[in-house]
């Protein structure tokens, strides 16, 4: 046994060897010039990524002359009156940030539920109509959301939810469950199946083997599909503008406000996109470990 | 410890594909039972049908006399081995064996108790607390069979649980298997394409085909007694050989006749093939151990052939002659030598050989 484990080991270290030695090669393959333009072209990507970002948060704490200042001013006293503007008295965004959180949240929570479920059940079951149903499911997402955003209307507000969190949280779901779904079920079908009935000959029942060996096995996934659909459901617009009024406005619509046929009010609008922005950054940061940990399983072989 | 019984057992896939038909086995008590077939044979279908991961369209499956027929795969008493271990990838040796116990909630000193006899069997006490991803072939195996002994199941199943090793390894683990079998006694239902690791493994065979039962038997009755032109060569390495023949009568005595051979029937075969009515087309088998090989025209090498390869492999030597324009396999022992186009001579050893039906493949001669 010894004998045969140490072969093992030793085999798995010369692979590793071997493939170091290739890397290294690789590298070395690349000049000087290569390397100039490569560089060039990740810092192109970096200021087109960057700089918004940049200017959302240095405008943030910039008075309005500040801001349009010619040349542009990087050393100043920075100011917390767009907050003061944006988050206090007649104009606050802080119920529109709650509405917002509550409806991204609740619908991510309920589309990754129940996307698991659905795609467990697409993945493994043989059922009539089964890629019908899974190419049904894909389809709702086909048109452009402003086609069906009239329809969409008439039946929320005949249902009395019009300007209440339940109406963005069914229409969030509705949206992100065909990508949950999808993402999914292509996990679900990458887990070998024995290992599965292996699960069930050692006496777990089904349910028990979806929530103690599957889901487990796809938690990259499920972050991956969590944090797609709160990104989608936190900065959707159409939807939101249409059917809140006043009560469950979101934050994308709340920014919007700050535009109005008397001008932009550029201050407090920058303030309100940045705390826009952080929620989906801390939480993205939080899930950033699942995402990229524990893709490859190697059950098999 | 129990007895399965299948009894006319049916899988039908979508409605059209007959994957098992009718199908009438029992693996006794203590009994290392091997289903074997080639791919599509319908041998893994059976066993997780027997381990109650597939549904069974028509008949009834019983372990230790009590019906299991419907019963999830949790309420049979069962353990199973798969072919790629299918072992939980981010549990360790330990908890992977541990978990059919922790499941059916033992206590933790019991569970221990047992890990650790069950780690002592497979000779991997050492390697416990190592993540599965980090072990070889084998002893991810090793680990699957340790689950599946840990519990003490009344039925263990098998399928082709080391068919994807490397060939030493297989040997190694083979032998493994069979000392395994002797300490633990378990009723054993082991589902392979490989012929020799059935014969090598099993008390029993059934071998199967398109999804219907060949034969059952010892690995000596298959091989000595194989009820059908399939068994026949689908046991045996190299395979037996196959020539067209025809029977002629002349006098008393009863010869097969083909291309460029004449062979004159030993008195037992003859009687049953007389009996049988005359068929009068049929297949003469005869193994490659079975056929005389000599360089001068004998007595008992009376059939003149021409060598075709010549292949030494240490103790025997494999040599194929063309007889007409068919060719035959021929094991050799001791110091016989020939090469390509040389001409040889053969005979065929009566008392060993089988006539099958040309239609249904059905052995005439026993």
């Amino acid at each position: 046994m010894e004998l045969e484990q140490y072969h093992f080991e030793e085999a798995e270290k010369a692979k590793k060897a071997v493939r170091e030695a290739q890397v290294a090669q690789q590298r070395q393959k690349y000049g000087m010039l290569t390397k100039v333009v490569l560089y060039a072209f990740a810092l192109i990507f970096l200021l087109f990524s960057l700089v918004p970002i940049y200017l959302i948060v240095s405008s943030s704490f910039k008075t309005d002359t500040q801001i349009f200042a010619i040349p542009p001013v990087f050393v100043f006293k920075p100011t917390l009156d767009n907050y003061r503007i944006a988050l206090t008295g007649g104009t606050s965004q802080v119920s529109y940030v709650i509405n917002s959180l509550v409806v991204s949240i609740a619908s991510t929570i309920i589309a990754v539920i129940f996307g698991a479920m659905a795609a467990y059940g697409l993945a493994r079951f043989e059922f009539k109509g089964k890629n019908d149903l899974a190419f049904w499911i894909l389809s709702t997402r086909m048109a452009p959301p402003i086609a069906f955003i009239v329809p969409m209307f008439v039946l929320i507000k005949s249902m009395g939810l019009l300007d209440t969190w339940w109406a963005l949280i069914i229409m969030y779901t509705g949206m992100n469950l065909s990508f949950s779904i999808w993402i999914l079920r292509g996990f679900f079908l990458d887990i070998p199946p024995e290992l599965e009935e292996s699960a069930l000959v050692d006496g777990y029942t089904r349910l028990q083997v979806f929530t103690r060996i599957a889901l487990p096995l796809v938690k990259p996934a499920l972050a991956a599909v969590a944090v797609f659909s709160l990104i989608f459901s936190w900065n959707e617009f159409l939807f939101a503008l249409i059917l809140t009024q006043s009560h469950s406005k979101t934050i994308p619509v709340g920014i919007q406000g700050f535009s109005s046929s008397m001008g932009i009010n550029w201050g407090p609008f920058m303030a309100v996109a940045f705390v826009a922005i952080l929620p989906i950054l801390i939480f993205t940061f939080i899930m950033q470990r699942y995402l990229v940990r524990g893709l490859t399983f190697g059950a098999v072989k | 410890m129990a007895e399965v019984n299948m009894q006319s057992l049916w899988k039908i896939y979508g409605g059209t594909v007959e994957a098992v038909k009718d199908l009438n086995l029992v693996c006794r008590d203590k009994e290392f039972l091997c289903l074997l077939g080639p791919s599509g044979c319908g041998k893994s279908t059976t066993l997780r049908m027997v381990a109650g991961l597939e549904t069974v369209t028509n008949g009834r499956i019983s372990i230790g006399g009590r019906d299991v027929t419907m019963a999830p795969p949790k309420d049979r008493d069962i353990a199973m081995v798969f072919e790629n271990y299918a072992l939980y990838p981010h549990l360790t040796v330990y908890d992977n064996i541990a978990m059919p116990l922790k499941v059916r909630g033992f206590s933790k000193a019991e569970i221990d108790q047992k890990v650790q006899h069950a780690a002592s069997i497979l000779h991997m006490t050492d390697l416990l607390d190592r993540r599965t991803v980090r072990l070889g072939g084998g002893q991810k195996q090793r680990v699957g069979i340790g689950r599946a002994i840990v519990r003490n199941p009344a039925v263990f199943l098998m399928d082709e649980p080391i068919s994807h090793l490397e060939a030493q390894l297989r040997a190694q683990m083979r032998v493994e298997l069979k000392r395994l079998h002797i300490e633990v006694q378990a009723t054993t239902v082991y589902v392979t394409h490989d012929q020799l690791e059935a014969m090598a493994l099993a008390d029993r065979i059934a071998v199967l085909n398109f999804g219907v039962l060949q034969q059952v038997g010892t690995p000596t009755e298959l091989f000595d007694q194989p009820a059908n032109q399939f068994v026949a060569g689908f046991i045996g390495t190299p395979p037996m050989n196959f020539v067209q023949c025809h029977l002629e009568q002349e006098g008393d005595d009863l010869y097969a006749r083909g291309q460029g051979f004449s062979v004159r029937l030993p008195a037992d075969k003859r009687r049953k093939l007389l009996a049988d009515g005359g068929n009068e087309t049929l297949v003469l088998g005869i193994r490659p151990m079975d056929v005389r090989i000599s360089r001068e025209q004998r007595d008992d090498t009376p059939i003149a052939t021409e060598t075709f390869v010549y292949e030494p492999q240490g103790e025997t030597c494999q040599a194929t002659v063309r007889l007409d324009d068919q060719l035959i396999s021929i094991e050799t022992i001791g110091d016989f030598f020939t090469q390509a186009g040389e001409q040889v001579w053969i005979g065929f050893d009566t008392s060993k050989l089988h006539l099958f039906d040309s239609r249904t493949g059905k052995n005439l001669a026993i």
